[in-house]
């Protein structure tokens, strides 16, 4: 557990690192500095039906703004916000991230997953917790077990190590106003057992789709880092760090296929024709956005790329 | 049966919400006399009796005991879609949870754990899935005790992995088989349990499970 607190005293005394360089740092969000781009080396916001995610200056842990995240029962849906970081299938994983609660007795769900996606099995979810009457709860051995009684409107601070390959982790949370952790456990199994289990995302949600949840809740200086340095390529473009053409295997449907070799030799204004044209009868057309957003970031048109980038990966912009 | 995560994604399609389908219920039920639930019986339309809400569940539950075995059929599929909690459907449904027909059999075991959160269902269920004759009726047991018992609190969901892990040591392989899946798909874990180990290996995982089950309810 000391390797979470010194690894975070060196996150909190170094400045934000710049991002071709080696860092322990795999993500970073204070939401205060404006680096708060979706996509997908970033994170998504899903505002679906009357649920929200937003950057929010009512509470915070540090800085001057939080996310806030809302879920409305009966709306037949939830809101998400969804982060995402390169595989990580060995070594260890520290995450650090700020918890607030309005009412303590409506669920919320936060976890750590791999590419298994959110489910027990191995590759899926490593870390997660959830309330339930009152109580924050951590899910280990797939057992969910009782943490201690959330109170509401208080500041709680989670640090946890992961240790990938053994598949457990330390826990540790600290109440805001109080010194000594409030909960200190070492070595517990991972949320499904599975030892080596890959971590690839995390996520904050209201239920789990049971639409029952009336949750509003904060959360501020979301940290994941690694125990040790690693050299993320640097971003090409906000949320990205490759242009999606350039690196993904030529689709079948060939409008696609020839606007990914336009963009690859630059050619923006025929790559854009092309991507717009299969647009058109595409049932996929995530990727055709994406690419879309690619050329007009390439073309200078900041505000277009935003606008398609964001139809897939959402905004914390206020709504 | 069924393999996906119990989970699947994180997120998936959420149930109405009891709050709204009251809401709903209480417009509507004035406005849908029993020949407009018939009509939206015969065709099959669950998007029409949501919008009815659960008003519309005295008459389908009439229909259901007046009909025959293919209404009774698609009474019981409806009623697994709209997945509102009602004793009055759960005990029409449940006359015919022995029945031989392998299509209403199937439907109303899938449609018990989505109108029920009764104990009894889940007893029910698990004897079918130990001891019915028909490996086809066990298989669809273990499923809907899987993925349909909707209305069940943690603590309620407890009598489902002691069966599960009971079975385990059931002489029917097939037995022991959907029972591990569907522990595999409730937990992400075997424990190292195989339905054709030899029975000493069998009884090792068993003896892990049966210590998981302690830690869990201890949990509770």
């Amino acid at each position: 557990m000391r390797r979470a607190a010194l690894l975070l005293l060196s996150f909190l005394a170094a400045t934000p690192a710049v991002a071709a360089e080696p860092s322990p740092i795999l993500v970073s969000y204070s939401f205060d500095d404006g680096k708060t781009d979706t996509g997908p080396d970033t994170f998504s916001v899903f505002r679906n039906a009357k649920g929200n995610v937003q950057l929010s200056n009512a509470f915070r842990a540090s800085g001057y703004q939080s996310v806030e995240i809302r879920d409305v029962a009966g709306d037949s849906d939830f809101p998400e916000l969804q982060g995402y970081f390169s595989v990580r299938r060995d070594g260890w994983l520290v995450i650090h991230f700020a918890l607030l609660v309005t009412d303590p007795e409506e669920e919320l769900n936060i976890a750590l997953a791999g590419p298994g996606w959110f489910s027990l099995y191995e590759d899926g979810i490593s870390f997660w917790l959830s309330t339930r009457d009152g109580h924050l709860l951590h899910t280990t051995d797939s057992i969910p077990k009782r943490l201690l009684r959330l109170k509401p409107f208080t500041w709680y601070g989670i640090d946890a190590d992961y240790d990938i390959v053994r598949g457990r982790y330390d826990l540790r949370i600290f109440e805001e106003g109080i010194e000594k952790p409030v909960v200190s456990l070492t070595d517990v199994p991972n949320a499904g057992a599975h030892p080596g289990s890959a971590v690839s995302m995390f996520s904050f949600i209201g239920d789990k789709g049971e639409d029952r949840s009336n949750v509003v809740y904060y959360v501020d200086d979301v940290i994941v880092a690694t125990d040790r340095a690693i050299q993320l390529p640097p971003f090409v473009a906000p949320g990205r760090r490759q242009f999606l053409a350039d690196v993904q295997p030529s689709p079948p449907a060939p409008l696609e296929r020839q606007g990914d070799a336009a963009f690859r030799k630059r050619d923006l204004r025929e790559a854009q024709r092309l991507y717009e044209e299969a647009l058109k009868t595409a049932e996929e057309k995530s990727s055709l956005l994406l690419k879309l957003a690619d050329v007009a970031f390439l073309r200078g048109d900041l505000a277009s790329e935003k606008a398609l980038r964001e139809k897939i990966y959402g905004s914390l912009d206020p709504r | 049966m069924k393999t996906e995560a119990y989970m699947g994604r994180w997120r998936h399609p959420g149930l109405f919400g009891t709050f709204l389908l009251a809401l709903l219920a209480g417009s509507a039920a004035f406005a849908s006399p029993p020949v407009r639930i018939a009509e939206l019986v015969e065709q099959d339309d669950a998007a029409g009796l949501r919008a009815v809400g659960p008003a519309a569940i005295p008459e389908m539950v009439r229909l259901y005991q007046a009909g025959d075995t293919a209404q009774r059929t698609r009474i019981a599929n409806l009623l697994y879609q709209l997945s509102w909690k009602s004793n009055e459907a759960a005990n029409a449904l449940v006359r015919d949870v022995r029945t031989q027909d392998p299509e209403l059999r199937i439907a109303v075991q899938y449609a018990l754990g989505r109108v029920s959160g009764d104990p009894n269902v889940v007893e029910i269920l698990l004897q079918n899935m130990m001891r019915d004759p028909n490996p086809l009726f066990r298989d669809k047991a273990a499923c809907a005790l899987t993925y349909d018992q909707v209305h069940l609190s943690e603590a309620e969901k407890v009598r489902i992995y002691e069966g599960m892990i009971d079975a385990l040591a059931s002489e029917e392989p097939q037995v022991r088989s959907i029972a591990i899946q569907s522990l595999h798909i409730y937990t992400g874990q075997t424990k190292g349990f195989h339905p054709i180990a030899p029975p000493e290996k069998r009884q090792q995982s068993i003896a892990r499970w049966k210590e998981w089950l302690a830690e869990y309810k201890a949990s509770l």
